[in-house]
This record gives C-alpha cells, sequence and structure tokens, in this order.
C-alpha cells in the first residue's frame, strides 16, 4: 500500500467520522433542535445597524424596517454612522432609527459607538444589508434567561439568491444553520455572525467592546466570551435574511476577511487549541477546523497541480499536433470516458456521497426549507464547482495571513 | 454512551465494510486483467500450435509453417486486438498498483512479455504472408522520458485513423525481464521513447515525421 493509498484511507475515514458525528448528533439532541426556551421577561433590545458610506439607501431602509416590523414588544433601532459621511448619511437622518456618529472606520467602531448610547440589556447587531423576520428577536431572548450566555446567535440566509453564485451560498448557509446549532448544543460556536448576533450589553461593555482593530471581530468578540466563561447559544427558528455578494471579486474579499479572521484570531487565543478546560471547543471543534482547513488546502494544490500538469501537457502535445489538435478531443474524452471502472476508493466515494446527501436533506429539514429535486441537483453543481471555489478562497486567505503585514488591511 | 465513542463506532464499522468492498473491487479488477492476459495467452498458443498453455516456445515460423496464410493471418489480427484489449485492462485498472504493487508489477511483466511474443508473431506473419498491416512497438519509460507522453497521443492518433491496419504494443522499456533486456540489446535501445515500425528503429517521431514513415510503407487513405 503506497502513501497516497494510506492518505485516501485517512481522509475517507475523517470524513466518515465527522459526518456520522454530526448526524448522530442531530439524532441525540433532535427534541432540543427547535425548541426556545420561554423568555422569563421580555427586557429593552436596542438594535444596532452599523452603516457606513458603502452601504445602499434602499438596503438600509429595508433593514430598518424590517426591525420596525418585529413583533417583540421593548426594542430601539441604532444606525452606528462609521467613517466618512455622505449623502447616505443625510438619508439615515429621515429613518426612524436614533442615529449615532463615529469618524473612525470599521463596523467593530461604530458597534462601540453605539453601546455609550443604547438602553437596552441586551442588543443585537443587524447588517445593513440584512433583515429580521417577524419572531427572530422573540425566538432569541428566552437563552439569556440563563445568566452564563453571553450571545445569541440567529440563523443566517441568503437574502432572494439570484444567480447561481448566490444560490450556492445560500446551500452554504443552510448547511452552517444547521451545523452552527449543533455547535451550539455542544457549547462550541467560535464565531457570532454580524447579521443577526444578539448579546448582553453589561457583558460586552465589560469586556471592552468589540476589537476594532481585527479582521473579524465577530469570531473575536464569540472567542472572548467564552476565554471569560460565557456562553454563546444559537436558535434555529430565528431567521436572518443577508444579501449575499453577487460577483466572484466581491465573494473572494468577503472571503478572505472571514477566512482569515477567523484563523488569525484562533491563533490569538491559542489557550483553546486542545484545551481540556475549554470543553468540545478546545477538544474537538478548533481540532476539527484546523484539520479540514489541511485538508482543503493540500486538496486544492493537488488539484491545481495536476491540472496544471494535465494542461501542460495538453499544451504541449496540442503544439506538437497543431491542426490535428480537434480531432484529439472526441478520442481523448473516449479513453477517459472509457477509463471510469469501479475501484478501490469507489465504495468510499459512493457512500461519502451519499452521507453527504443525508446531511444536506437534514440540514433543509433544519432550516424549514422544502427538500425540492433542484436543489439536490445545485448541490452536485456546489460539490463540484463551489468547493473548488472553497479551496481558493481558503488558499488566499492564508497567503494573505501570511503576507498581511504587507498589505493593506481589507476593512468592511 | 459518549457520543464521540458511539460515532467513532459507527464509522470504524462502515470503514471496515468499505474497505472489504475495496478489497473485493480490487480482487476483481486483478482477474479481469489477469482474465484478457490469459486469453492473449490461450490465441497465442493457438496461433503456434503448442499444447503448452504457460510457458510459450520462441516463435519459428517453420513450427507454423503448416498452417495457412489466411490462417494466420486471422489468428494474427486475433492477437493484436486481444493486446490492444490486454493494454486498455492494464490503464484501466492501473489503481492496483496503489493497493498490491508486487501483484500490478507481476502482471504488468506477463503482459509485457505476451506483447513481445504478439508483436514478433504479426511481424513474422507480415514478412510471409504479405499482410497489409503495419507492426509498431513502443518502449517507453514512465518517468523522466521527456517525449514519452506526446508519443502515446500521436500513437493514440494514428491508431485511431488507421484502426485495424496497424498494431501498436507498448513495452515499459524499464521492466527487467530477460525478454524485454534482450529486445534493447538486439535493437540497441538506449532511449526513450523508441520506436520499431515493421522491424525499423526510429527514436521519438513527431507528428510530421511518424506521418511521413507511415506514408513511406504504404499510402493510407485516412493519413497521407
Amino acid at each position: 500500500m503506497n502513501l497516497s493509498t494510506i492518505g485516501f484511507l485517512a481522509l475517507a475515514y475523517f470524513l466518515i467520522y465527522t459526518t456520522v458525528f454530526w448526524l448522530l448528533l442531530f439524532i441525540e439532541k433532535r427534541n432540543e433542535i427547535f425548541k426556545d426556551p420561554i423568555p422569563k421577561k421580555y427586557p429593552l433590545i436596542s438594535i444596532i445597524i452599523p452603516v457606513y458610506k458603502g452601504n445602499k439607501k434602499e438596503e438600509i431602509k429595508k433593514a430598518v424596517k424590517s426591525c420596525i416590523q418585529t413583533d417583540y414588544p421593548k426594542k430601539e433601532i441604532v444606525i452606528a454612522w462609521n467613517g466618512p459621511k455622505n449623502e447616505v448619511f443625510e438619508y439615515c437622518k429621515k429613518l426612524n432609527a436614533k442615529l449615532v456618529y463615529t469618524p473612525k472606520k470599521g463596523k467593530a467602531a461604530g458597534i462601540n459607538e453605539a453601546l455609550k448610547h443604547i438602553k437596552g440589556e441586551l442588543f443585537c447587531c443587524l447588517d445593513a444589508d440584512s433583515f429580521l423576520r417577524k419572531d427572530t428577536l422573540k425566538h432569541m431572548v428566552g437563552y439569556f434567561n440563563d445568566k452564563k450566555v453571553g450571545a445569541v446567535t440567529s440563523s443566517m440566509k441568503v437574502y432572494k439568491p439570484k444567480n447561481l453564485l448566490q444560490k450556492f451560498q445560500w446551500l452554504e448557509y443552510i448547511i452552517t444553520l444547521y451545523l452552527r446549532k449543533l455547535l451550539s448544543l455542544l457549547d462550541a460556536i467560535y464565531v457570532i455572525p454580524g447579521p443577526g448576533g444578539m448579546f448582553r450589553t453589561k457583558v460586552i461593555q465589560k469586556l471592552g467592546g468589540f476589537d476594532e482593530n481585527n479582521l473579524a471581530e465577530d469570531a473575536e468578540i464569540a472567542l472572548r466570551l467564552q476565554a471569560n466563561g460565557y456562553k454563546i447559544k444559537n436558535s434555529v427558528n430565528a431567521f436572518v435574511d443577508t444579501i449575499a455578494p453577487d460577483n466572484i471579486k466581491s465573494l473572494l474579499k468577503q472571503r478572505i476577511r472571514w477566512y482569515s479572521g477567523v484563523l488569525s484570531n484562533i491563533l490569538r487565543y491559542k489557550e483553546f487549541i486542545l484545551n481540556s478546560e475549554k470543553g468540545v471547543l478546545g477538544l474537538f471543534v478548533i481540532p476539527l477546523a484546523f484539520a479540514w482547513i489541511a485538508i482543503t488546502l493540500t486538496s486544492i494544490t493537488l488539484v491545481m497541480l495536476n491540472f496544471s500538469k494535465i494542461a501542460w501537457s495538453g499544451y504541449k502535445v496540442f503544439s506538437v499536433l497543431k491542426f490535428s489538435s480537434l480531432q484529439l478531443i472526441p478520442i481523448y474524452l473516449k479513453t477517459i470516458i472509457g477509463s471510469i471502472h469501479p475501484n478501490f476508493a469507489t465504495g468510499f466515494m459512493v457512500l461519502l456521497l451519499i452521507l453527504s446527501f443525508v446531511l444536506v436533506s437534514v440540514s433543509f429539514h433544519t432550516a424549514k426549507e422544502k427538500h425540492k429535486p433542484h436543489r439536490y441537483l445545485n448541490y452536485i453543481a456546489y460539490l463540484v464547482v463551489y468547493s473548488m471555489l472553497h479551496g481558493i478562497f481558503w488558499l488566499f486567505s492564508v497567503s494573505y495571513l501570511l503576507i498581511s503585514k504587507k498589505i493593506k488591511l481589507i476593512k468592511w | 454512551m459518549n457520543i464521540f465513542i458511539k460515532a467513532a463506532i459507527i464509522s470504524t464499522l462502515i470503514f471496515i465494510a468499505m474497505f472489504s468492498l475495496g478489497l473485493n473491487m480490487n480482487t476483481s479488477a486483478v482477474e479481469d486483467v489477469k482474465q484478457t492476459i490469459e486469453s492473449l495467452q490461450s490465441s497465442l498458443n493457438t496461433s503456434l500450435n503448442t499444447t503448452n498453455k504457460t510457458e510459450i516456445a520462441p516463435i519459428e515460423l517453420a513450427n507454423i509453417s503448416h498452417v495457412n496464410c489466411s490462417l494466420l493471418l486471422t489468428q494474427a489480427k486475433l492477437l493484436g486486438k486481444q493486446s490492444e484489449e490486454v493494454k486498455k485492462n492494464l490503464d484501466k485498472y492501473s489503481d492496483i498498483e496503489s493497493i498490491d504493487k508486487k501483484q500490478y508489477i507481476l502482471i504488468k511483466e506477463n503482459a509485457a512479455q505476451l506483447f513481445i511474443y504478439s508483436w514478433d508473431f504479426l511481424k513474422k506473419v507480415k514478412d510471409k504472408c504479405n499482410a497489409n498491416y503495419t507492426t509498431i512497438l513502443y518502449v517507453y519509460k514512465d518517468k523522466h522520458c521527456k517525449h514519452c507522453f506526446e508519443e502515446e497521443v500521436l500513437l493514440l492518433y494514428v491508431k485511431n485513423k488507421l484502426k485495424d491496419d496497424v498494431y501498436i504494443f507498448p513495452i515499459n522499456g524499464e521492466i527487467n525481464v530477460s525478454m524485454i533486456n534482450s529486445l534493447k540489446e538486439e535493437y540497441n535501445i538506449t532511449s526513450y521513447p523508441t520506436l520499431i515500425i515493421d522491424g525499423e528503429k526510429y527514436s521519438f517521431l513527431n507528428l510530421a515525421n511518424i506521418t511521413k514513415v507511415l506514408c513511406k510503407i504504404r499510402d493510407f487513405e485516412k493519413l497521407c
């Protein structure tokens, strides 16, 4: 047995184990997943919407409107303008919300400024391109009955996906939604996504607010809360809709910020890694995340190396054959199709594919989405195309992290 | 029981089941390759009119002279086709190597020897019966061979154009068996790729040159 076969078998076991683990956890905790604690009281919630000059008027208006329309009885809406002003700032003045201003750039700076002005016992962050649903806040507030809970995450969905890229992200968010709930059951959430994260105001104030010099302040605050003994919970019923990037460039920018931000924060809070005192997060989830990153980077590197090797050979051959090259295409295809046969890896591949489909199906169930055939077809395309993109994003993110001191930080 | 342990037990059971299935698939793949090699060997034995199934005697046309040319040609073409089938299966099941390298090497050695016998038979039948096919023995190396991949694609192209007018026998020159060593010695093969086209030795031939060589042998309608 050679090294690549041993590597393949190790990877297969790892993938089987992780999939089985998440499915088993779902089965064992199925009664807890959809149940949100009944709130003992309904405290005032301040909804903070950080806004900067790049946000669109219509989206801000829609975000504010979604806050007004929630059925939560006690709330205040605060727009936290950060950075240079433009005509959108004047527009925000007219909206039915309190407006606070800081010249400092960045979402974290905006939230920190708002924290000085809010009255709510709890506060909920909402990005200017995200929208609350009518019952979102009500589902989340009950988790704060437990005094050790410092934050509650919502369940994000992509708002009206139009193109294929947004449809891929829609699927990704649905799977993440399911996994985040399971992480919550294990007390192992390591990111509180911007749209719809709810916090205990006093706790965040006591901890010094959000880190303004961080690529992923949402990951940093999650780790800081847990480092200080607070828990983070998730409500799978508290949906927040967000507008996803509709082009590769914006998506790449977003993902570099997310991935390198999360990675740098995990490295910053390295006391979590393999620390039994940090529970499942330290002993299982963070090592698992590292393993995933390593697998993703290795896979994408191998795919790219093989692809470039094939492309180079192809170029050499076609340059020799010149005009005859077109005739070779059907020969190549015939040879490739002819070489497909069940082999040692086939069983594992089919099994993993089936397991991943089960996982997706359970994710749809958790996200209360219909099991439409086209969504499963999209998943096949997602596996082929988006997993490649995902790998490329990780390559960029790790490279960015390695050279980040030399280039300008990508700010939100 | 702890969920982590439960997941480990279930995963291990699934893994063992899949591993066994994989080994089983691998065994049937090996059998598949062996079967095509056996049928090539059996055809070769029949062609040589020998009863010894495991060891093929060196080809002497005198031994087969009692057979008429029409039968010889049919047998030669059958050998050519079966050799191609073996080559195809060897490529198709090359992943056997990742699990059982020793077995794969034995299979490849066996196939290479049969290819040489078949090529030799076809070559001699062509000479004796003035057959209109062309034989190409393609000697290559898996690694560190600058033009082997190009040559292989060119031969694929040639085969696709000329169909049954050409029979190609690929031999890995790195296989250390006496028959290949003698062949290398006989034709003084020192570089790769080397082509022996109807008994004439050539080193790497690009498209223009291979077309030129083949068209010199015969005016192939689809190539020349």
